[in-house]
């Protein structure tokens, strides 16, 4: 097995074991979580519990990341172009 | 890679574009209310590039479950003259003068219904500057189980665009580039006062992936240089992973959220981001919420300080490079029905909101900007 070979591997190596530990945690959070009545979701649906409250444009806050900083995701919009000094 | 060479667009004169929103934060919940928003976003940074955003939001029931989106959106672009020898992303042509733009964009979507626990939604995307085109499609599915205590998301987008560059001599050439990308999100209500979000996705970027103004000085010798355009893989793979944690204190009126993303690519790139953003209740109708952001990121495997005639493949994107940043700031948030009880004519106002943000950010490569927004809000 050559160099390239063997990075590409551990990469995916890698990728396999992120994607288990997501799928994992998905699964013991769903099995282990408190079923919560409507009526006890009162502070839940409190202004302050949504962060579109506070800052409701999230898109603009990622789009100005996303001309700094080189990663993507976890973001709240989708769109394209730029309308930025890149 | 396809080009595409054609006049020069005329720059958009446009004092109002349209963009339909998909109010993706809203997403977790199966049911809108009706909203109308206008915000104003401005961002000045230590290189004098100036970034002005104006946006009109709308959310409306047309029709029992089914909910019109739609967002305006202008952008107007300020960048200083630069060096002959210049990062800087704009034109050379007429380089000893401020160059500035618009972007009109215009995004639109329907979202359905379906059941009392599920709901589909469709947005489309256009965008337009004067060297950059953009079209895109996007589709979800929401999806709420066990008594609403679980909420699954899945979206996926595609995208098309069009590169352009502005040369010298006034001509004009496009560059295509293409963007697919899914993502799938999991919202889990823990207590009455928690609740957490996880989420995957996947993009992939296809065709002309640099910018067509970057100038690189590749060495031929110790003592001699040429210039030559910027030059990055065609072809990019990208996945982040994040995690949300929200929290009610009730004890302090006031809530908690925690965010971690990790990110990596195909060009070897890898990234962590951790925010912190609290809300409180100052009084019953004023809130304030500061926002710690930090973010690392290592550089991609092509990224060099000195490139050689063997480098294939060369950046002078800083958005490639090794860096460090930090947001730091918070925002204020006021609603209309304090004014209610000495002024009960404006009970119009009931449902509406404002608030006023201001961000600093900085990084490790010595950039700093100013970020304010303003936004004023009607639920109705």
């Amino acid at each position: 097995m050559n160099s390239s070979q063997s990075d590409s591997f551990e990469v995916q190596h890698m990728k396999t074991n992120f994607l288990a530990a997501c799928l994992t945690i998905v699964i013991l959070m769903l099995s282990a979580c408190a079923s919560v009545k409507p009526y006890e979701r009162e502070k839940l649906a409190d202004p302050i519990m949504d962060p579109g409250t506070a800052f409701s444009k999230q898109s603009l806050e990622d789009k100005f990341y996303s001309t700094r900083e080189g990663s993507m995701g976890g973001a709240s919009g989708i769109g394209g172009g730029c309308g930025c000094a890149k | 890679m396809r080009q595409i060479t054609s006049m020069p667009r005329t720059a958009l004169p446009v004092k109002l574009s349209v963009r339909i929103l998909l109010l993706w934060s809203c997403l977790c919940c199966t049911v809108f209310s009706d909203q109308l928003e206008y915000t104003l976003y401005h961002t000045t940074d230590n290189a004098e590039v100036k970034v002005t955003t104006s946006a009109f939001s709308l959310a409306k029931t047309i029709w029992e479950r089914t909910v019109l989106l739609l967002d305006v959106e202008l952008d107007q672009v300020s960048i200083p003259p630069v060096d002959g020898v210049s990062g800087a992303s704009r034109p050379q042509r007429n380089y000893s003068e401020t160059f500035e733009k618009n972007r009109g964009q215009l995004m639109f979507g329907l979202q359905q219904g379906i059941g009392g626990n599920t709901s589909l939604s469709a947005t489309y995307y256009s965008s337009q500057e004067v060297d950059y085109q953009s079209q895109s499609g996007a589709i979800s599915l929401i999806q709420e189980l066990f008594q609403k205590n679980t909420t699954l998301s899945l979206s996926a987008q595609y995208s098309s665009d069009l590169v352009g560059e502005i040369r010298e001599d006034g001509s004009y050439t496009d560059y295509a580039k293409e963007v697919q990308k899914a993502s799938f999100a999991i919202t889990q209500v823990l207590s009455p006062l928690s609740l957490i979000r996880i989420g995957v996705e996947g993009e992939r970027d296809l065709g002309f992936l640099s910018d067509p103004y970057r100038k690189i000085e590749k060495h031929i010798d110790n003592k001699n240089t040429i210039l030559v355009t910027e030059t990055h893989l065609p072809e990019r793979w990208r996945s982040a992973a994040w995690i949300e944690y929200r929290r009610y204190i009730s004890g302090l009126d006031a809530s908690l959220h925690l965010n971690y993303r990790a990110y990596r690519d195909d060009w070897e790139l890898q990234s962590h981001t951790v925010s912190v953003r609290a809300n409180k209740y100052i009084t019953s109708n004023f809130i304030f919420s500061p926002l710690y952001r930090y973010y690392t990121q290592n550089g991609v495997y092509f990224y060099k300080e000195n490139y050689g005639l063997d480098d294939a493949y060369y950046t002078g994107d800083h958005k490639l490079q090794p860096k460090i940043s930090h947001s730091i700031g918070g925002t204020v948030t006021f609603f209309f029905k304090a004014l209610l009880d000495q002024h009960p004519d404006l009970d119009f106002l009931e449902n509406t909101s404002t608030s006023l943000g201001y961000f600093s950010y900085f990084d490790s490569k010595n950039y700093q900007a100013h970020i304010w927004e303003g936004r004023l809000r009607y639920t109705f």
